[in-house]
């Protein structure tokens, strides 16, 4: 029996890194004492499986898990379980069944929606974004792997808005996440330094992520 | 800490607390704050039972908020030092200064410069007479307590002993003297009449011009003058925590970790351990057993281990190794065994638990020929070895994994090659076997550290053998190691040269720890951390000779710094040790015979024991 968890990870505990946040689920199931299957084999493990890392440091409301039991339990039992074991910043925000549509969320996972905050309000900031949609192309070096490469990130940015903010300039944007197409949001920003013709200050800008997509006839639909 | 900061830094979940089992109070509703500080990186620290004890012993009381530290990792201490950020405990973050209490654990020698560096991070002055009122008392206790003196200066009081005895007694001290606007003196006074407590300010020491001790006297009526060891007498009647902290990020251990019992019938004459937990006393397995179901519960671990010793000793291992097994297997928690004494039943025993991550097997022999392992009192022969491999080989076992010493004392070069050869005997015995049963070949992993004479033990007087003597050593051991399948490991020979001068140091070592850590020496237990030259030019610019420490062989009359410790054993035990160690004569073991060591007069544990 799988279910489909989706759960926040804010505050000091987003400075574990992915290994670790597995670990600590599969002890909080063991705590929450909720029958969670194992694999078959020499070294048996929890069947438990999350949608996509998120990066150490990086803040997000909406992270998704399956998890394979060997009953059926209601939903509510599960997130009040887990709730009642889990470390400050981490809760779980939503539990549903799997239907039969359902496919592991790391392989249907396509999209993200990101917030981007700057640590100060960019001067004229909508313009210069409109301008950059304007070229054909956002062509930026990528390295992965000790490769670099040159790559076009366009395709991969599906929306971008600015949010009104008084002191910071802040966007949302929804951009390719997942073992298909995979855009780093990181590189986004970058590219907007480059665009702007500054240096990219790692630490100036706070990233958040909001939602996890996949897509369901053209459509962006949450895990 | 600030969020920018820990996105500049190596593992920042290392400072970040909040683990689950975490104890959360409200500073301000409590009489006394406790840092409890262990002087290594968070990784390590959390690893420790000692730590998992003593933080929910303390925190039990409703008076106390007892939170934890760990020695900052160098980058976090490069930008601590350019913020101006103090040392801080994971629960509150609040920085250390303002803690009524600082707890460091000694667990080994090379962690010294760790404290040193921890207090100067805190903003609090290392020299303990430059410490005033406002200044946290700081307090240490642990294994390298028992030879306090090259932190007596530093440190202020020095508690002797198990930390459930004495504790209490001496924060409830606290609270009243503060409640009674006493002073930081005055309550120092008071607890000189605490058993097991040692406050170096009130000792005073001369020296004869050999640099050996002339006098080591009280200068206070109440200091006593012998500071006798305190321990738990019945482990099933002490505090024992429910909970176990469990960290957010991979320690070096994360499982649930139960103490099986203290002490240890052996009597290794070059294990420290072995005399300064003595007597044995053990927890019943139904108290573990009970104990296990809670800790597993609100851990989550998939791994439950066993601590102690020698936990082959523990009376009632069957009942409580099968009595795990039991309860834990369908759950899918793995029972992680200790090195045990190899036969039918712990064979079967590691069959069941270990099924297919079938570990190596470990061995001990600590010497490599029967005579010299007669010396140091090490009661493991050749033939249980050979016969305990020939079983796990018969079993699919392929790996066997062996701890040696060199430079033991009376230590020949036969005894050196003796290690080889019994490497070679294992192979050989996985080749007696027939080839049908042999389908992966055989690996001996051969490991040999340097021996460091330590306080307590009837190896107290004898000469450490100097680095040089240490390389050559290890050199003809591994030229005689002749079989390709044994791989040969060995320790680093500075460090261990290092830990043999700090282990037996007397008062006068402070400056050299201090002066070492001023040209930049800290987390010296890492290999690749420590540089000897610091340590060599520290000595030299303090003017303390590092071999009248370490290498010289003292008499039995010299006055040792920690004489005036008491562990229960006498001297006149160690000294008969000693001298049956020279005559390759062995000692048996508690349980077989009393050797009469005069632990006994703790009134309890194996000295007591109804024999079957």
């Amino acid at each position: 029996m799988k279910y489909r968890i989706k759960f926040t990870k804010v505050d000091k505990i987003r400075f574990i890194g992915h290994l670790d946040l597995l670990k600590l689920f599969q002890r909080a199931i063991k705590r929450a004492e909720l029958p969670v299957a194992y694999s078959n084999g020499f070294n048996p493990h929890q069947l438990i499986g999350f949608a996509v890392p998120l990066p150490l440091g990086m803040a997000s409301i909406g992270e998704y898990v399956d998890v394979e039991f060997k009953e059926e339990i209601d939903n509510l039992t599960i997130k009040d379980n887990l709730n009642n074991v889990m470390p400050d910043g981490i809760e779980i925000i939503d539990v549903r069944k799997f239907t039969e549509k359902d496919k592991s969320c790391a392989s249907v996972l396509e999209a993200a929606l990101y917030e981007v905050c700057f640590d100060e309000k960019i001067y004229e900031f909508s313009d210069i974004i409109r301008k950059m949609f304007l070229q054909d192309s956002f062509e930026i070096e990528r390295t992965s792997k000790h490769k670099t490469k040159v790559v076009n990130i366009k395709p991969d940015i599906f929306s971008f808005d600015e949010i009104e903010n008084e002191k910071y300039t802040v966007f949302k944007t929804i951009i390719s996440t997942g073992s298909h197409n995979n855009l780093k949001p990181e590189l986004l920003v970058k590219y907007i330094y480059g665009f702007m013709g500054r240096d990219y200050e790692p630490l100036k800008v706070k990233y958040k992520r909001i939602e996890l997509f996949k897509k369901d006839n053209g459509q962006f639909l949450k895990l | 800490m600030r969020d920018d900061i820990l996105l500049r830094v190596d593992k920042p979940a290392r400072y970040i607390g909040n683990e689950i089992n975490m104890v959360k109070k409200n500073p301000e509703n409590v009489d006394i704050r406790f840092a409890f500080c262990f002087p290594d990186v968070y990784e390590v620290g959390m690893s420790h039972v000692g730590l998992q004890i003593l933080y929910y012993f303390f925190n039990r009381r409703n008076d106390m908020y007892c939170e934890r530290c760990f020695a900052p990792w160098h980058d976090m201490e490069d930008i601590m030092r350019k913020e101006n950020i103090l040392l801080f405990a994971l629960e509150t973050g609040d920085s250390l200064s303002k803690f009524d209490f600082i707890g460091f654990t000694l667990q080994y020698e090379m962690s010294f410069t760790n404290i040193i560096n921890m207090i100067d991070l805190a903003g609090i002055p290392i020299w303990s007479k430059e410490r005033g009122e406002e200044h946290p008392i700081i307090i240490a206790g642990g294994p390298c307590a028992y030879n306090p003196e090259p932190l007596a200066d530093i440190i202020d009081i020095f508690y002797i002993g198990e930390g459930e005895v004495s504790y209490d007694e001496l924060m409830d001290l606290y609270k009243e003297n503060k409640k009674n606007g006493g002073t930081k003196k005055e309550f120092l006074e008071k607890a000189l009449k605490i058993d097991g407590i040692y406050v170096p300010c009130f000792y005073e020491v001369t020296y004869k011009e050999n640099g050996e001790i002339k006098t080591f006297k009280a200068n206070h009526k109440d200091a006593p003058e012998k500071v006798r060891k305190v321990i738990v007498d019945d482990l099933d009647r002490v505090f024992y925590p429910e909970k176990q902290l469990v960290p957010l990020i991979e320690t070096v251990h994360d499982r649930v970790t139960m103490e099986v019992f203290r002490g240890c019938i052996r009597g290794c004459r070059f294990c420290q351990a072995g005399y300064i937990y003595r007597p044995v006393r053990e927890r019943s397995a139904d108290s573990l057993l009970d104990k296990a179901d809670n800790l597993v519960k609100f851990s989550g671990h998939e791994e439950i281990s066993l601590t102690s010793l020698s936990t082959a000793d523990y009376r009632e291992f069957k009942k409580l190794a099968e009595g795990l097994v039991d309860k834990f297997s369908k759950e899918h928690i793995n029972i992680s065994l200790p090195s045990l004494r190899i036969d039918a039943f712990s064979l079967e025993l590691m069959k069941k638990v270990q099924e297919v991550r079938r570990s190596s097997l470990t061995f001990a022999p600590e010497a490599g020929t029967q005579r010299l392992r007669n010396v140091i009192n090490k009661g493991l022969t050749e033939d249980e070895i050979l016969n305990g491999c020939s079983l796990a080989f018969e079993g699919g076992w392929n790996r066997v994994k062996l701890y040696f010493m060199v430079g033991l004392p009376t230590e020949t070069d036969d005894d050196l090659i003796g290690i080889a050869k019994l490497s070679s005997a294992i192979v050989d015995k996985y080749y007696e076997m027939p080839k049908e049963k042999r389908n992966r070949g055989v690996s001996v992993v051969v490991s040999s550290s340097c021996f460091v004479p330590k306080p307590f033990t009837p190896f107290q007087w004898s000469p450490q053998a100097t680095f040089k003597e240490f390389m050559k050593k290890q050199k003809l051991v591994k030229t005689s190691m002749e079989r390709k399948q044994i791989k040969f490991n060995y320790h680093e020979v500075q460090l261990s040269s290092m830990e043999g001068v700090l282990a037996r140091g007397d008062r006068r070592v402070a400056k050299a720890i201090v002066k070492a850590w001023e040209k930049g020496a800290k987390f010296d237990g890492w290999n690749d951390l420590f540089k000897y030259d610091i340590w060599v030019e520290a000595f030299d610019e303090v003017g303390l000779d590092m071999a009248f420490y370490a290498n010289r062989q003292r008499e039995y009359d010299e006055i040792l710094p920690w004489d005036f410790i008491s562990i229960g054993v006498s001297k006149k035990f160690f000294i008969n040790e000693m001298e049956k160690s020279l005559k390759e004569q062995i000692t048996l073991n508690c349980r077989t015979k009393c050797a009469m060591c005069g632990a006994k007069s703790f009134g309890g544990g194996v000295c007591y024991e109804v024999q079957d």
